[in-house]
């Protein structure tokens, strides 16, 4: 019996080792059970949260029919008025085609215009043309006819004499999606 | 100490060890056979033995002349390998004498006594022993007497030898006549009465001695005799016995001892209480009750401990957990896998759900960001009213003044310069109109402007006007009709 003392506890330990062995392997396979239901859970609320999501995103895509149409409208003109030798090209015909001399073109980048609460970047384009009033406001009515997101910042008439000089500065938005 | 507990794990410890004279024999040989071995001084005498209910059963023996050592133990080994047994328990049938002594102590235990008697025996002799012999001791029942036969080492130790030539490990090596004093002592003590005379006889030996209640007489022996003169040794012996008293027989010599008893003492009531037994001496040896057999094996034999049936639980309570970790481990391994591919499988779709809510999400984004830009090129077109059309109007209320003027014969005035400019950030804009010629001429002018922009909704916020080299500067600031944006 005194021989067994020894090795019948030490048989004892690794029972015990084992018995903790189950008590782990119950526990191991209870945390993989309670991540899957927690998974389960996660994946019922994904598709609780997609199927809103997908409904906002329908509902948000036609209310934009009116932007859409309304943009795809306006695409044209905004990358027509991209260049700005275009512009002047345009803006130089539009002048001798009223019989008027342009001159004074020049041209700079405002990127803090203050629009609307925020700041946006614009190219600010200066133009002068001399000749009869009239003529002057024909140009004028024919740019703004031509270039309809152009905005005219400022004009100036000066008269001296016989000369009449119209001196006009534009405003052409280059970007909309500052956020 | 890991061999020990594997010994316990495997249930090797609960299966006694065939060399451990702690265990009587019938618990080491109940599965396995064994072979007795008689030494007598002329031979030998092999016999095989097995126990059921811890009774020894003994075969067909086999009888054999000293042929030297190593053929003596070549026919042992035959006789072993025919029997299937690896071991053999040695009973000296030659060899002892044996005296009366009443110094002996009694051991306190069965394992006190063959430990004591295997290491120093005369603790238990109550004196040295006699050299170059080995003691065995036979108690009387009841008082402090005992019979100590003396065996000779050099005898055991040829038996010995002749078992270890042939490979047989040794159980058991007992004195026969010495067993079956003990045996008969112990087992048919009440047959023996007040007084009694016991008479052992064998093939070669005779012993004979007086037992009564409370003492023992002198033994007398004579060993290692031929048939001749066992006869006569008989005569002698039987003729000494007290006449008309009991007497004990145990009788394997062939000869009718209890004849001879008869005719020498009519009167004499003679016991047999091992008659029809077979083997005798060697059922003596085999009997570990009342108590354990002795051994005159003289060496410290390494054997496997044997472990108490109380332990029992230990193994079977380790391989049911054990067996239960295994099928615990193995099932819960198999519903863990299970349990992380299912979890996987949802977390791929987790992330696809949630791959498609991002999308969602995106193109939420992206209508917003389309319908604010929207929004703002609307926001831009609304702040940049034709601008012509303002100054035909101002043009208009320019002449109308100066047809006014030229109407009622007062002085006109001539526009200088003219600007409009826009407030950055500001629902404002400022006119700033130089007019040539004087005060009332001018004010005439910038009037009707002022009314023209009351007409189309512009509010005033500061009005200047200063004088210039040829008239007057009008500064106008005003607001932007509502809904403007700028």
């Amino acid at each position: 019996m005194k021989s067994y003392t020894f090795p019948a506890f030490l048989l004892l330990a690794l029972t015990g080792l084992l018995g903790m062995g189950v008590m782990k392997s119950f526990r191991g396979a209870g945390r993989a059970k309670a991540d899957l239901a927690a998974e389960q859970a996660t994946v019922a609320a994904d598709r609780r949260d997609l199927a809103a999501v997908q409904r906002s995103a329908k509902n948000a895509a036609q209310k934009a029919v009116e932007s859409d149409r309304f943009l795809a409208k306006w695409d044209a003109e905004l990358q027509s008025e991209a260049s700005i030798e275009d512009i002047f090209g345009r803006l130089d015909t539009l002048a001798v085609g009223n019989l008027l001399a342009p001159s004074g073109k020049n041209f700079k980048l405002n990127t803090n215009y203050f629009f609307d609460g925020r700041h946006l970047p614009v190219q600010n384009v200066n133009i002068s043309v001399a000749g009869d009033f009239y003529r002057t406001l024909n140009w004028l009515g024919a740019a703004e006819s031509a270039f309809p997101l152009a905005r005219v910042e400022q004009i100036s008439y000066t008269n001296a004499g016989n000369s009449l000089s119209l001196a006009v500065q534009f405003s052409f938005p280059r970007k909309f999606d500052l956020k | 100490m890991i061999q020990q507990t594997l010994d316990l794990a495997l249930g090797r410890a609960f299966v006694p060890d065939p060399q451990d004279t702690l265990i009587p024999l019938a618990k080491r040989f109940a599965k396995k056979p064994l072979i007795a071995v008689t030494v007598f001084k002329d031979g030998y005498e092999f016999v095989p033995v097995t126990f059921a209910g811890g009774q020894p059963a003994f075969g067909a023996a086999q009888a054999a002349a000293p042929a030297g050592e190593d053929a003596d133990a070549d026919a042992l080994r035959a006789f072993a390998e025919k029997h299937k047994a690896k071991d053999c328990l040695i009973n000296l049938a030659t060899g002892y004498t044996a005296v009366l002594s009443s110094r002996t102590r009694r051991p306190e235990s069965d394992e006190e006594a063959i430990l004591l008697m295997r290491d120093s025996p005369e603790r238990l002799l109550g004196e040295a022993p006699a050299h170059g012999c080995r003691p065995s001791i036979v108690y009387h029942p009841t008082h402090n007497f005992a019979v100590v036969f003396h065996h000779k080492e050099n005898e055991i130790g040829s038996a010995v030898v002749m078992a270890q030539k042939a490979g047989l490990a040794l159980a058991r090596l007992q004195c026969g006549m010495s067993s079956l004093l003990g045996y008969v002592l112990g087992h048919h003590w009440s047959e023996i009465g007040r007084e009694c005379e016991l008479l052992f006889v064998d093939r070669s030996s005779v012993f004979t001695m007086a037992v009564a209640e409370g003492s023992f007489s002198r033994p007398l022996f004579d060993v290692g005799l031929k048939e001749t003169a066992l006869k006569q040794a008989i005569v002698e012996r039987v003729a000494k016995l007290k006449r008309g008293g009991r007497k004990i027989l145990v009788n394997t010599s062939g000869i009718d001892v209890a004849a001879m008893i008869r005719e020498e003492d009519p009167a004499a009531e003679v016991a047999a209480p091992l008659q029809g037994q077979d083997q005798p001496l060697l059922r003596a040896c085999c009997s570990d009750r009342p108590r354990l057999g002795y051994d005159l094996f003289p060496g410290e034999r390494t054997v496997r401990p044997h472990a108490s049936p109380q332990l029992r639980p230990v193994p079977l309570l380790f391989w049911g957990v054990a067996a239960a970790f295994l099928v615990a481990f193995s099932v819960n391994a198999v519903r863990t896998a299970g349990f992380r591919r299912d979890t996987a499988t949802l977390r791929s779709q987790a992330q696809t759900l949630e791959q498609g809510k991002k999308q969602a999400e995106g193109t939420m984004q992206e209508v917003a960001a389309r319908t604010k830009v929207a929004s703002d090129i609307a926001d831009w077109l609304l702040i940049s009213p034709m601008t012509q059309a303002l100054l035909i109007q101002i043009n208009q209320e320019i002449q109308a003044a100066t047809e006014e003027g030229i109407k009622e014969s007062k002085p006109v005035a001539e526009v200088g310069s003219l600007s409009l400019i826009r407030q950055e950030g500001q629902p404002q804009m400022r006119l700033s109109i130089v007019l040539n010629g004087d005060s009332s001429a001018a004010n005439r002018v910038f009037q009707r402007i002022s009314a023209l922009f009351g007409r189309l909704g512009y509010s005033t916020v500061d009005l200047r006007e200063t004088s210039a080299p040829q008239g007057f500067r009008y500064e106008h600031l005003v607001n932007l009709p509502k809904g403007g944006v700028l």
